[in-house]
C-alpha cells in the first residue's frame, strides 16, 4: 500500500519535471525567437536609415554637378524618379528594388567628372562623392549583417526542437535576403556628346 | 669534336649511350681510348653508384625542405587576410614594415593620449596586401576574391573591436601595398566628429605623401588630424610629441565585495523562501525557473562579448574594447 503510494508519487514526480523541462524549453526557445527576429528588423532599419541618407545626398550631388556641366534632363528625370520611387517604397523589398533602379539612375552623374575636370578637382563634389561613397560601404555593410541576422533566424527556428516550438508559435523562416538586382549590374550606356 | 663527346661522355650516366658517341668519333684511335676509358668510369662508376644514390636522395630531400621552407616564407611574406591577422599588440600595426621605429614610437604615444584623454581609439594598420581568409580544405582553383579595403577594415574591426563596447569611439587607419589604398574606417561612436568628407579631406591630404613613398610622414600626418579632431571635440588639448609618457593603467570595474553577514541572510531568506515552497506544494516552480535559466543560457548568442581586453601592454595600451563600425570613413588610392 505504502510502496506503491511511493511509486506512483515517484512517475507523478517525473512526469512534473519532464513538463517543466519542456515548458521551460519552450518559453527559452520562443524568447530567443523573439529576440532574433527583432533582431533582423532592427538590421533593415539600418539599412533603411542609410538608404534614407542616401536618398538625402542625392539632390545636393545634382545640384553641385549642375553648377559645373550641363546634365542632360533625361538624367535628372531619371534621378528624380528614382529618388520619389525610394521614398514612396514600403516593404523591405520594394525599398531595396528602388534603391537598386537609384543605383542604376546616379551613374551618369558619377561619370561625369571623367569628362569635367574642373569637377574632379572641386572640393564640395568630391566631398558629396566622399559621403555618397561611405554610405554605400554603410549599406553594404548593414546589407552583410541583415542577411547574416536573417540566416541565423532561419539556421535558429529549424533546429531540433526549435523546429517545434516555432512552428507552435508561429515563426516562419524569412527569405528576405538581400540580392542585388540583375538590372543593376549592367551599366548603362551614357552619351555625353551633346 | 673529341672535346665535344667528352663534355657528353663526363654527362651521360648510360655508358651505352657515350659508347655510341664514341664511336662517332672520326679519329679511330681516338674511339678506343675513349672506349677504354669509359670501361674503366663505368666500374668507377658502380662502385660510386651508392653513394651518388644517396647523395642525389639527400640533394633531392634538401632541395623539398627549401621548397616547403621557400612556399611557407612566401605564404607569410605574400599578405594578410582578416583571419590570419595577428592580435594588436598597440596601437599601430605595422605589418608591412614601412614605419621607423620612432615614428612608430610617437605614434603610439599620441594614440595612447588620446585613448586616455578624450577616451577614443586609434589603430594604424599597414599591410603588405589584402587576400580573402583561407578556406578549409581549399583548393587552387576556388580561391576566394581578394576582398576590397572597405570590406578588408569592416571585417578587420568587427574581429578587432576598435573602440570601447557602448561608446564604439574607435577608428581605424589603414594602408595597403597591394592593392595600393588607404582607408579610414570610422566607428559609430566618432561618426558625427569625423563625418566621410572629413576624413576623405585627411585621406586626400595623405595621398600625395603616401603616392611618394613618404610613409613616415604620411601616416603621423593623418593619424594627428584625426587625433586633434577627437581632441578638440572632447574639449582636450593633446601635448604634443614631447610630452612625458604617462603610463596610466585603465580603470578595473570594482569587484561586489561580500560581506559576510549580507551572505548569511541571503541563504536564511533563500532556505526560509524553499521551505515556504515546499510546505506549499509550489517547489515546480522553482526547477521551472531553473530549467528556464539554462535553457536560455545555453542558446545564447555572443555577438559582443569577444572583444574581451588584451592583458595590459606596454605604454598604456590595455587592449581594444568592443567597439563597431557600420561601414562609416573614407577610402582612396596613392
Amino acid at each position: 500500500m505504502n510502496k506503491t503510494l511511493w511509486i506512483v508519487l515517484g512517475v507523478v514526480g517525473l512526469m512534473f519535471l519532464g513538463l517543466l523541462a519542456v515548458g521551460g524549453s519552450y518559453v527559452s526557445s520562443k524568447n530567443q525567437m523573439v529576440a532574433m527576429n527583432a533582431e533582423v528588423d532592427s538590421s533593415f532599419s539600418s539599412i533603411d536609415v542609410d538608404l534614407q541618407r542616401r536618398a538625402d545626398l542625392i539632390p545636393n550631388l545634382v545640384q553641385t554637378v549642375k553648377g559645373y556641366a550641363k546634365v542632360e534632363e533625361t538624367v535628372l528625370t531619371a534621378i528624380a524618379n528614382a529618388r520619389a520611387g525610394l521614398m514612396t517604397a514600403r516593404t523591405p523589398d520594394e525599398k531595396l528594388a528602388a534603391n537598386d533602379r537609384l543605383n542604376v539612375a546616379i551613374l551618369p552623374l558619377m561619370r561625369m567628372q571623367e569628362n569635367y575636370p574642373q569637377l574632379k578637382s572641386n572640393e564640395q563634389f568630391m566631398r558629396l562623392q566622399d559621403e555618397l561613397a561611405g554610405t554605400e560601404n554603410r549599406i553594404a555593410v548593414a546589407r552583410l549583417r541583415y542577411n547574416a541576422s536573417i540566416k541565423d533566424y532561419n539556421v535558429f527556428i529549424q533546429q531540433f526542437p526549435n523546429s517545434i516550438w516555432a512552428s507552435f508559435a508561429g515563426f516562419q523562416p524569412k527569405t528576405g535576403y538581400y540580392k542585388a538586382d540583375d538590372s543593376s549590374k549592367t551599366a548603362p550606356k551614357v552619351d555625353f556628346s551633346n | 669534336m673529341i672535346q665535344y663527346s667528352f663534355v657528353i661522355l663526363s654527362e651521360a650516366k648510360n655508358p651505352r649511350i657515350s659508347f655510341a658517341v664514341a664511336m662517332e668519333c672520326s679519329n679511330r684511335g681516338t674511339a678506343l681510348a675513349l672506349c677504354r676509358r669509359l670501361a674503366r668510369k663505368s666500374l668507377m662508376q658502380k662502385k660510386n653508384a651508392e653513394k651518388d644514390r644517396m647523395r642525389t636522395m639527400l640533394r633531392t630531400l634538401r632541395c623539398w625542405m627549401i621548397v616547403v621552407l621557400l612556399g611557407f616564407l612566401g605564404q607569410v611574406a605574400l599578405g594578410e587576410s582578416v583571419a590570419t591577422m595577428p592580435a594588436p599588440t598597440g596601437y599601430v600595426s605595422d605589418l608591412a614594415g614601412l614605419l621607423t621605429p620612432e615614428t612608430k614610437a610617437s605614434l603610439e604615444e599620441l594614440c595612447t593620449e588620446v585613448d586616455h584623454q578624450a577616451h577614443a581609439q586609434i589603430a594604424v594598420v599597414t599591410v603588405k596586401s589584402l587576400e580573402a581568409d583561407p578556406v578549409k580544405n581549399q583548393k587552387a582553383s576556388d580561391a576566394l576574391p581578394a576582398p576590397s579595403i572597405e570590406e578588408f577594415t569592416t571585417a578587420l574591426e568587427d574581429k578587432w573591436k576598435v573602440g570601447a563596447k557602448g561608446t564604439d569611439r574607435g577608428i581605424l587607419l589603414i594602408v595597403s601595398l597591394n592593392p595600393r589604398k588607404y582607408r579610414i574606417e570610422v566607428g559609430y561612436g566618432l561618426e558625427g566628429i569625423l563625418n566621410d568628407a572629413k576624413v576623405g579631406d585627411i585621406g586626400r591630404e595623405m595621398a600625395p605623401l603616401l603616392h611618394s613613398g613618404d610613409y613616415n610622414q604620411a601616416i603621423p600626418l593623418g593619424t594627428r588630424e584625426i587625433a586633434q579632431d577627437i581632441a578638440a571635440d572632447a574639449g582636450v588639448a593633446l601635448s604634443g610629441a614631447d610630452a612625458p609618457v604617462q603610463r596610466i593603467y585603465r580603470e578595473q570595474p570594482a569587484q561586489p565585495q561580500v560581506s559576510p553577514i549580507g551572505a548569511l541572510i541571503v541563504g536564511v531568506i533563500l532556505m526560509v523562501v524553499i521551505g515556504v515552497l515546499i510546505r506549499t506544494g509550489h517547489i515546480g516552480l522553482l526547477f521551472f525557473l531553473l530549467f528556464n535559466l539554462l535553457g536560455g543560457g545555453g542558446g545564447g548568442r555572443d555577438d559582443d562579448d569577444r572583444g574581451g581586453g588584451f592583458g595590459g601592454g606596454g605604454g598604456g595600451f590595455g587592449g581594444f574594447g568592443g567597439g563597431s563600425s557600420g561601414g562609416g570613413g573614407a577610402s582612396g588610392d596613392f
